[in-house]
Parts: C-alpha cells; structure tokens; sequence
C-alpha cells in the first residue's frame, strides 16, 4: 500500500506541534492582556455627567473636604453623593445665575434628583465597604488616585480582583495614620515601613489569610 | 485523488494504522467519541474565555434632592415619634430603612395600655406614612 504521509511528514508535524503551543501561548498572553486594558476595566476613561463638575476646583482650589459631599464615606458601604441641595448650600448665592448650573437649579426646583454616571463600578457579587477601608487607614488617594487634581473623575485603578488582592497580601504597605486619610497630599512615603508595621498592630488589621479567604468578598 | 475518509475504510487501512498505532485501531472507528470530545472542549475553552469578557452596562448613582437627616443609605435609622390615640399622644420608636420599609414599636414605660389602644384603632400614624408612603402597619 501506499505511502500517505511522506517521511517530512514526521517534522512538520513536530514544528506544527511546537506552533500550535506557542500561538496557544501567545493568544493568552494577548488575552491577559486585554482582559486588563482600560477598553474593558474602564480605567482612565472619563465619563460625561449631567453637570461638569470638578473635583479640581472643588477640592483642589476651594479645598472643601470630602465627607462635605460624601458624607456616609466613614459610616456607611458607600460613599454617598451630594444631595442637590449641598450643592445649593454655595450655588444659591454662588454663580447663581450660571447657565452650566442649570442642571443643578432644576433639579432642586422640580424636586427631581441628578442622575450621576458612576465612574467606579464593581460586579454585583463583589462586596465592597468603604467605612472599613477608611477605619484601618486606607486613603482615597491610595484607590482613587489625585482626585482633587481630576477636571473629571476618573478610575485611577483597574478594580479588578488582582488589585484588591495584592493590597489585602500586604495592607501594611499601603494603610496610613487615619489622620492623613483625607489628606490628597499625602505621599506614600511619608511613613516609613517600621511605622506602617506597627499601625497594623494598632488598627488591629486581621491576618493576610482572612483578608484574602474568598468570602471576604464573594458573599 | 482519494479522500481520507475512503482509505479509512478500506481493510488494508485499517490493517495499516494498528501497524502504526496499535491502541489507536478501536479509536479511530470511533468517530462519535471523537466529536463529542472536540465538542466537551470546545465548550469548556469557550467558558474559561468569557468571564473577563462581559462588559457591564453604565449604573446611575441618584442621590436625594433635600439631604434627610441622619439618613445612612443602607442602615437601619431609629427614631422617635408620637401619634395621636383618643386625643392622648403616644410615645412611639420608629425604624425605617432607606426610607422605605420601617417597623413600629410602642416606647417601653407606656406600652400596655398604648398597645391596647393601638390595636383597636388600627394603628394609623401620620409621621410614619407620610416618611413611607404606607397607611397601615
Ligand atoms: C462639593 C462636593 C464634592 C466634594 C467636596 C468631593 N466630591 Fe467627589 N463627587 C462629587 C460629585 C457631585 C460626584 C459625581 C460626579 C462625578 O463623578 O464627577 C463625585 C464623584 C466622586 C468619585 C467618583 C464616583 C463614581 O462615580 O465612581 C470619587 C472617587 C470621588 N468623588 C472622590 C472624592 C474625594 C476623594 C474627595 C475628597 C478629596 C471628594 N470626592 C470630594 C462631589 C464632591
Ligand atoms: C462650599 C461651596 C460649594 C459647594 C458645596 C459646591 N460648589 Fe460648585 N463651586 C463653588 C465655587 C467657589 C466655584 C467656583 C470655582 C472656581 O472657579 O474656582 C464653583 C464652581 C462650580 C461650577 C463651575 C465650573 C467649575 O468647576 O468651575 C460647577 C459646574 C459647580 N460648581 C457645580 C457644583 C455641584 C454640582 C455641586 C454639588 C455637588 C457644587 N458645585 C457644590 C463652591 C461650591
Ligand atoms: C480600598 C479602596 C478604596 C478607598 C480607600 C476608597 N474608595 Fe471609594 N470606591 C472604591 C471602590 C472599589 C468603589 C466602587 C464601589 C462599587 O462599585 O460598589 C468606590 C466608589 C466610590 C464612590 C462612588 C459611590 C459609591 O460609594 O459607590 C465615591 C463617591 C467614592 N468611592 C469616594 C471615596 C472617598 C471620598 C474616599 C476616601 C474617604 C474613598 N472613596 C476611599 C474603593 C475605595
Ligand atoms: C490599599 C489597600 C486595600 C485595597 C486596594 C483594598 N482593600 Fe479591602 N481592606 C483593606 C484593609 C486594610 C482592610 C481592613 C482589614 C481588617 O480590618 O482586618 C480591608 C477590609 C476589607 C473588607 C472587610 C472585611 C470584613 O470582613 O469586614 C472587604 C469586604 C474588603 N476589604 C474588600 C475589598 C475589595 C472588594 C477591594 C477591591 C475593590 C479592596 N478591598 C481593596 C485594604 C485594602
Ligand atoms: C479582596 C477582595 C477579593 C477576594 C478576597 C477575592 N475576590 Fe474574587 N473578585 C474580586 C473582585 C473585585 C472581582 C471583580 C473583578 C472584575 O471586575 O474584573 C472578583 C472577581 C472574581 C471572579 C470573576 C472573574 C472574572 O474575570 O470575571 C471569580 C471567579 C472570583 N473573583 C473568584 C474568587 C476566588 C475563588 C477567591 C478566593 C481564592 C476570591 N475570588 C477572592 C475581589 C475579591
């Protein structure tokens, strides 16, 4: 009978083989990659909301602190937005007659709330708290990034598990003395490790098993 | 030329591959089996590639227009209050989340008779259906 397969046969099928396994290699490489890109983590995109609000003048220029506006931030799982009438606490009087605040003075006449966009946004079946986070010294600059320099607010992290993760392994690289938690200066080394060590112990952080055991967050 | 499928049928063929491939001659007749597996993969690798693949739809925040006192979105918020039984008013402890479904308790020191009372008078409370919409409780 004849032959099907010629002798060459034998090495194409290796080289092939060997292809096979590092294109495989390569397409999950891409894929790891693109699992992390901002197309779909949403990182860096800025989101247009119904009001150009600026953290930048807010916080940065007019140095208004953040509980002003987000007030259940120490207390609550969420952070909480401004009622329409924080913001007319000042825009009643100030810029009162600024077109770009209609939005804002419809609301509070019509009775009828401002829907914000949100910018963080994690799936249903993670369970996030931000009262924790804020009690054991996390800062908002550590997860939101230089918010009071933002002109739009923007995900500074990707919020992916990943990045939740490698903070809950070793918070005492990231926690903080909870008087700087609301400082936007406040850079990461102005404590040093020995002192981040021992804030640990004082804010009676739990071990790294718990903080990474899948039900703190999956629920 | 001839197909695969024709030698793979022909009696010297398969005398062939058990030359080639002794353990593979039940194997290759086997086609069903052969599909199935390429199919159970294939399900499976589809499933292992979805899940960083899903991307959410936008969600609103909307907070409320006049700020409410001592309102925590998300816990429960105790208050006290009063209601009007027989032109006597009632010590009542109210319990209200997110504003929206609440509970009643009459305040400890005058509870007797004021649950009595509570009970015939079908325990309608003004403060309490205006925060909730609700009538009854
Ligand atoms: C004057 C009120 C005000 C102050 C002060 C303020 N914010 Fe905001 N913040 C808002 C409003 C309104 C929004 C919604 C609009 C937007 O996303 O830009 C918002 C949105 C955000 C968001 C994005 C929320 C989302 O949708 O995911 C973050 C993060 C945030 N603020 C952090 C901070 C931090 C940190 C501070 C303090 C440094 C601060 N804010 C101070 C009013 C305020
Ligand atoms: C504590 C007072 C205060 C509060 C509260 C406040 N603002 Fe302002 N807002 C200001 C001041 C001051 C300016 C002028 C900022 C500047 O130009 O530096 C301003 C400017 C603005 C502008 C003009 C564009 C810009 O950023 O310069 C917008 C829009 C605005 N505010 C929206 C809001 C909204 C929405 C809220 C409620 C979430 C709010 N403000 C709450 C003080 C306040
Ligand atoms: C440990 C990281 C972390 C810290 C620290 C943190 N946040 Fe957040 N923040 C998040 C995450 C994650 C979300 C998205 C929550 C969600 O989708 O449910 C979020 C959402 C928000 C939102 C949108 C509304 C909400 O609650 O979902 C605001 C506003 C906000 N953060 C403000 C702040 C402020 C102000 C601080 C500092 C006092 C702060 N955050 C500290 C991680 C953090
Ligand atoms: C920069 C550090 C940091 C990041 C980032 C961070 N965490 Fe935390 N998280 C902490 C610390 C510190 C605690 C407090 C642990 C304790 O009290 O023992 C904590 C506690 C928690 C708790 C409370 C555990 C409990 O049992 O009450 C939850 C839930 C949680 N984190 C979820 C998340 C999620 C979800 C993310 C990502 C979106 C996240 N965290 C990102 C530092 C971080
Ligand atoms: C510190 C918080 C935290 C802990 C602990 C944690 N997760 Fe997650 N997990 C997350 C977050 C946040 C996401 C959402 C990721 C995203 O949006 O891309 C997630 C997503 C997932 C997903 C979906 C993945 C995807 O790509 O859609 C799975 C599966 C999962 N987690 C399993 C686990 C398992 C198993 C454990 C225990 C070993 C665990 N998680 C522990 C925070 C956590």
């Amino acid at each position: 009978m004849a032959q099907i397969f010629r002798k060459s046969a034998n090495n194409i099928a290796k080289i092939s083989l060997i292809t096979v396994v590092l294109l495989a290699g390569l397409g999950f490489y891409a894929w790891t990659q693109f699992a992390r890109s901002s197309y779909l983590t949403g990182q860096y995109l800025e989101i247009q909301q119904p009001v150009q609000f600026s953290h930048k003048h807010h916080v940065g220029d007019d140095g208004i602190d953040c509980r002003y506006c987000h007030q259940t931030v120490e207390t609550t799982a969420s952070a909480g937005m401004p009622s329409t009438q924080t913001c007319m606490n000042c825009h009643s009087q100030l810029w009162a007659d600024a077109p770009y605040l209609e939005p804002i003075r419809a609301s509070f006449r019509d009775n009828k709330p401002i829907q914000w966009t949100r910018v963080h946004d994690l799936p249903e079946y993670v369970y996030f708290n931000h009262s924790i986070h804020i009690a054991k010294g996390v800062g908002c600059s550590t997860c939101h990034g230089p918010v009071d320099k933002m002109p739009t607010v923007y995900e500074e992290n990707t919020l992916q598990m990943e990045w939740c993760i490698q903070c809950h392994r070793e918070p005492e690289k990231f926690i903080r003395p909870k008087s700087e938690v609301f400082n936007m200066e406040y850079r990461p080394d102005d404590t040093d490790q020995a002192t981040r060590d021992q804030l640990k112990v004082d804010y009676k952080i739990r071990s790294r098993e718990m903080l990474t055991s899948c039900s703190t967050c999956h629920r | 030329m001839a197909q695969l499928e024709e030698y793979a049928d022909t009696p010297e063929f398969k005398e062939f591959v058990s030359r080639e491939y002794p353990h593979e001659i039940e194997e290759w007749d086997n086609s069903l089996s052969r599909r199935n597996f390429v199919k159970v993969m294939g399900a499976s690798l589809a499933l292992a590639g979805l899940t960083g693949c899903v991307i959410q739809p936008s969600e609103k925040i909307v907070p409320y227009v006049n700020s409410q006192m001592g309102l925590l979105p998300g816990k429960s918020n105790y208050f006290a209050t009063a209601m009007s039984l027989g032109g006597v008013a009632v010590g009542l402890l109210a319990k209200s989340y997110d504003g929206a479904r609440s509970r009643l308790r009459v305040i400890p020191i005058i509870r007797v008779a004021a649950e009595r009372r509570m009970c015939s008078r079908r325990r309608q409370c003004l403060e309490c259906s205006t925060l909730t919409g609700r009538k009854r409780w």
